[in-house]
This record gives structure tokens, C-alpha cells and sequence, in this order.
């Protein structure tokens, strides 16, 4: 009983040499402590695509996103800002500008339907 | 009426082609000589709906027949004008109905959507037809201010 005793006492005591002194061990046998080991060094043009290519390329990804919906109805159509394009007629006559100063009215009575917005 | 941004540049190349395949649908499918306007009125004078029936009537021949859609985004109107024939088979009802739909697109900011949903809501009403020769000139031809 009193050696078991003395022989846990001497264990414990051997764990707290062995764990504080770990990191001065070549051969630590718990396993290298972190840091220990720097690895290779990651080189210039991998340290900087990493560290300023990655950002830089979510920065534009996140950048595009918030803009490209708005640039592409940019040019929509928005009552209030009026219009200033040239005329379009679909199916209109051959030679509008003429066609419109020397049409007839007539007395025809026409249909159809008017509105606004 | 510009609010100090810049006023829009007109239709898309993609919405133009839109509004030429609703109008050669109404032609080909529904024999209705259907013909759209899409810049605002140099009126001189005269009311929107006397300038519109002017373009109606620059339609020459064809007049009689024809229905034009008249769409102003920079004064805000839409007026569709029908000839005797046309009148017809698209009665001021049914035009009417075709505006309440097309004026709602409008403010929303669809031009082409209100413009094709419109013609075909009128196309249907005046039911199938025989086909009809397109107009002598192509349709979507970009016209000069026309004073």
C-alpha cells in the first residue's frame, strides 16, 4: 500500500517534469509542441495571393453583386424622368415624317380608348 | 419633367424586337392591322388625342382597318385609335380594358411588357383572322421628329 502510494507520487511528479520541459525536447514524447515547427515558408507570390489576392477577389465579387442588378435597369424606363428618345413606329406607314404632314383627317368617326399614368 | 437625373434612352434593342413580334402576331394569327407608336406627340396646339388621330390617319389606305397604339412615356398618355373597320372587331370596350392593363405596366416601368400584353389582350378579343401582307415598310423603323 505505501509503495503504490509513493510509486503514483513519483509518477505525477515525472508527468510535470516531462510536460514543462516538453517544448526544450528534440524528442519531445508527447509530440512536437505547436510552433515548434515553423514548416517551408509559404514563398513571396503565395504569401501575397493569399493574404491580398483572396480579399481583393472577394471584394470584387461581393462588389459586383450589389451592382450589376441596378446597372443593368439602369436604363429602364422610370415615369418620372421623362423620356427623350426619337419616336419608334411599328408597322407605321413607309414615309412617316411625309405621311404625318399631309394626312386627311377626314370625316371618319374613329374608335378606341385613352389613359394615362 | 425630368427630375434632375438623366431621362431614359428610349427602348432596348431586345424590347423593340418584342413589340415587333406581338405586332406581327396580331397580323399573321389575328388579321388585325395593328400598328404602334412609341415617342411622344408633337402636338402644336392640338390635343392628344386629335394628334393621335392624326398618325391614324397618316396611316393612308390602310386607315380604315387599322388600330393604332399611340404610347407617350414622356407625357404619360397611351391613346389606341381604331378605324371604322378595326373598330369593329376591337370595340372602345375592349380598348379600354387593354389601356387599364397597359397603363398599370406603364407606371410600373414596363413599356414593352404593357405594350405586348395589351395588343394581345386585344388580339384575342377580336378572335382569329386570316393573315394580312405586312405594311410596305418594315416594322420598328426609327422615325425623325415629325414637325
Amino acid at each position: 500500500m505505501r509503495t503504490r502510494t509513493h510509486l503514483a507520487t513519483s509518477l505525477a511528479a515525472l508527468t510535470t517534469v516531462v510536460l514543462t520541459a516538453g517544448p526544450a525536447f528534440a524528442d519531445n514524447p508527447i509530440g512536437p509542441s505547436e510552433g515548434e515547427d515553423p514548416g517551408s515558408s509559404l514563398g513571396l507570390v503565395k504569401g501575397l495571393l493569399l493574404l491580398v489576392g483572396v480579399p481583393v477577389l472577394s471584394a470584387l465579387v461581393i462588389f459586383t453583386i450589389v451592382w450589376l442588378p441596378g446597372a443593368l435597369t439602369a436604363n429602364r424606363y422610370r415615369p418620372a424622368k421623362g423620356w427623350n428618345a426619337e419616336p419608334v413606329w411599328f408597322a407605321g406607314p413607309a414615309a412617316p415624317v411625309e405621311a404625318v404632314r399631309t394626312a386627311e383627317l377626314g370625316d371618319v368617326v374613329r374608335g378606341g380608348a385613352r389613359g394615362d399614368w | 419633367m425630368a427630375t434632375g437625373s438623366r431621362p431614359t434612352d428610349g427602348l432596348s434593342v431586345a424590347q423593340q424586337e418584342r413589340i415587333e413580334h406581338a405586332v406581327t402576331t396580331c397580323r399573321q394569327e389575328h388579321g388585325l392591322d395593328v400598328s404602334v407608336f412609341v415617342g411622344d406627340l408633337i402636338l402644336d396646339g392640338l390635343d392628344f388625342r386629335e394628334g393621335a388621330e392624326r398618325l391614324h390617319a397618316s396611316l393612308g389606305e390602310r386607315a380604315h382597318g387599322a388600330m393604332l397604339l399611340v404610347v407617350a412615356p414622356g407625357q404619360r398618355k397611351v391613346e389606341i385609335v381604331t378605324g371604322p373597320a378595326a373598330r369593329r372587331r376591337v370595340p372602345d370596350r375592349v380598348a379600354a380594358l387593354a389601356i387599364l392593363s397597359m397603363t398599370t405596366a406603364f407606371s410600373g416601368g414596363d413599356l414593352s411588357g404593357g405594350i405586348v400584353d395589351g395588343l394581345r389582350q386585344m388580339a384575342d378579343a377580336a378572335g382569329k383572322r386570316p393573315a394580312i401582307d405586312a405594311p410596305a415598310e418594315a416594322p420598328g423603323t426609327a422615325l425623325a421628329a415629325h414637325h
